[in-house]
């Protein structure tokens, strides 16, 4: 009698206490397309589908498109603990962050230092970046007068850059290689011709 | 009655030493009340925990039924992604998985954009010079997903003399769905090949059909449909 009624109160918490979904320990697995897949009729099946949403975009690095999907989860009112909204938002900042970067990094590059082998030489011209709309990191740049006076680049050239704003472009002989930092672009080429870089500083807007 | 402790001797109220072996008796200290039956002490001590759990189901009950937490309006912190987390900084093909840590729909998406990467080298293989064991030793994708995708990379293998090799350019992911333990993405991918007149996009139509192989992803059906160029 005395052990029925110590276990009284721990078979009532047990009652009371939900018992945590398959849904739920897969959104916090962060296995979305699982949670679609058997959450038909669950409460947060709009959440996981969503979260694949999000997640594709984010894979294609399609930044603004995750920062709309990411909006959309948050009206969903899920609690302010709910994995999924958790996520949605760490995605959503790494967005914004990036993005933020991107505008600061699109605009007209001017040479101000470039070295063959560390040893200066005399190179020239500019170079206009700008970057997709749709693909966050695919850029535009667009070659003014660029490279040594005898012979000089003027064209444009659609190029991948990584998520760090690096890039590698393979050449016939050797590969070129792209890296923004702060306000600078750094072109470095790299062949059978040595090591050639080009150190370049964004120009206010004005120019 | 009050026995000796030693041999068992009744005593009398006053004793103080046992009448047949001069046994000192102790006295024993008579408590001011006489202690609680022990089964009320059981029943005061069941209705506490009672009372205690029950009032803690019910907090949890309301705290887990009610959306927002008690702490409505204030926004836990939550951090940026790393940039590890989300770029390519970590090879997806060194991932390993079980049953109890099955891969995140991330790393599904990352292995698929990974193996995207590899699409140009894999354009470069040669019948004639390249030995097929040394592609299938690569466990990322089948055999017969290898010699699939070699066939229908017609473009970029036509390409991969010209004097800049074939690159990827974008990658969009249409549709991810799993099913059981398989996963099922479409893709849409464009790389580029130099061309006497230029770069050139190629775009392909891309259906992905992928498991955990042993401990690790494996694509094990690839549909791939030229688009445009």
């Amino acid at each position: 009698m005395k052990r029925i009624l110590f276990c009284l109160p721990l078979c009532l918490l047990m009652a009371c206490t939900p018992e945590a979904s398959k849904i739920q320990e897969q959104l916090e697995q962060q296995t979305y397309t699982r949670a679609v897949e058997q959450s038909k009729q669950d409460i947060d099946e709009p959440a996981a589908r969503l979260m694949v949403q999000l997640e594709r975009q984010l894979a294609g690095y399609q930044l603004r498109d995750v920062l709309k999907t990411a909006e959309a989860i948050e009206r969903l009112q899920l609690a302010t603990d709910h994995p999924v909204r958790k996520r949605a938002e760490a995605i959503a900042l790494s967005a914004k962050e990036t993005l933020q970067q991107v505008k600061q990094f699109e605009g007209t590059y001017e040479v101000e230092r470039s070295t063959l082998e560390d040893e200066p030489f005399d190179g020239t011209g500019r170079i206009h970046v700008s970057f997709d709309e749709q693909d966050t990191f695919i850029a535009t740049l667009r070659f003014d007068q660029f490279g040594l006076p005898d012979a000089l680049r003027n064209d444009e050239e659609i190029i991948r850059f990584e998520p760090d704003f690096s890039a590698r472009v393979n050449l016939s002989e050797g590969q070129v290689s792209y890296r923004f930092v702060r306000s600078t672009l750094r072109v470095t080429f790299e062949g059978p011709g040595g090591k050639r870089v080009y150190q370049l500083k964004q120009l206010p807007e004005n120019e | 009655m009050e026995r000796c402790s030693l041999c068992g001797t009744p005593l009398r109220q006053n004793d103080t030493t046992c009448s047949h072996c001069q046994h000192p008796v102790i006295k024993k200290e008579q408590l001011a009340d006489p202690p609680a039956p022990s089964s009320s002490r059981t029943w005061l001590i069941s209705t506490f925990l009672f009372l205690l759990l029950v009032g803690g189901a019910g907090f949890l009950w309301y705290s887990l039924k009610d959306p927002v937490s008690p702490e409505a309006g204030q926004t836990p912190s939550v951090e940026a992604l790393t940039l590890s987390e989300w770029s390519d900084e970590q090879t997806a093909y060194n991932q390993t998985y079980s049953k109890d840590r099955p891969p995140t729909s991330y790393d599904v998406l990352r292995f698929v954009r990974q193996y995207t990467r590899t699409i140009p080298e894999l354009a470069t293989y040669s019948k004639e010079y390249d030995s097929i064991e040394t592609f299938s030793a690569i466990q990322f994708t089948t055999l017969n997903v290898f010699e699939s995708e070699f066939k229908h990379l017609e473009r970029l293998t036509d390409a991969v003399d010209a004097p800049v090799a074939p690159s990827v350019l974008a990658v969009t992911f249409q549709k991810f769905t799993s099913k059981g333990a398989t996963y099922r993405l479409r893709t849409q991918e464009t790389y580029q090949i130099a061309t006497a007149k230029g770069t050139m996009p190629v775009t392909y139509r891309v259906h992905y059909r992928l498991k955990v192989h042993t401990d690790h992803l494996q694509i094990i059906d690839v549909n791939r449909t030229e688009v445009s160029s």
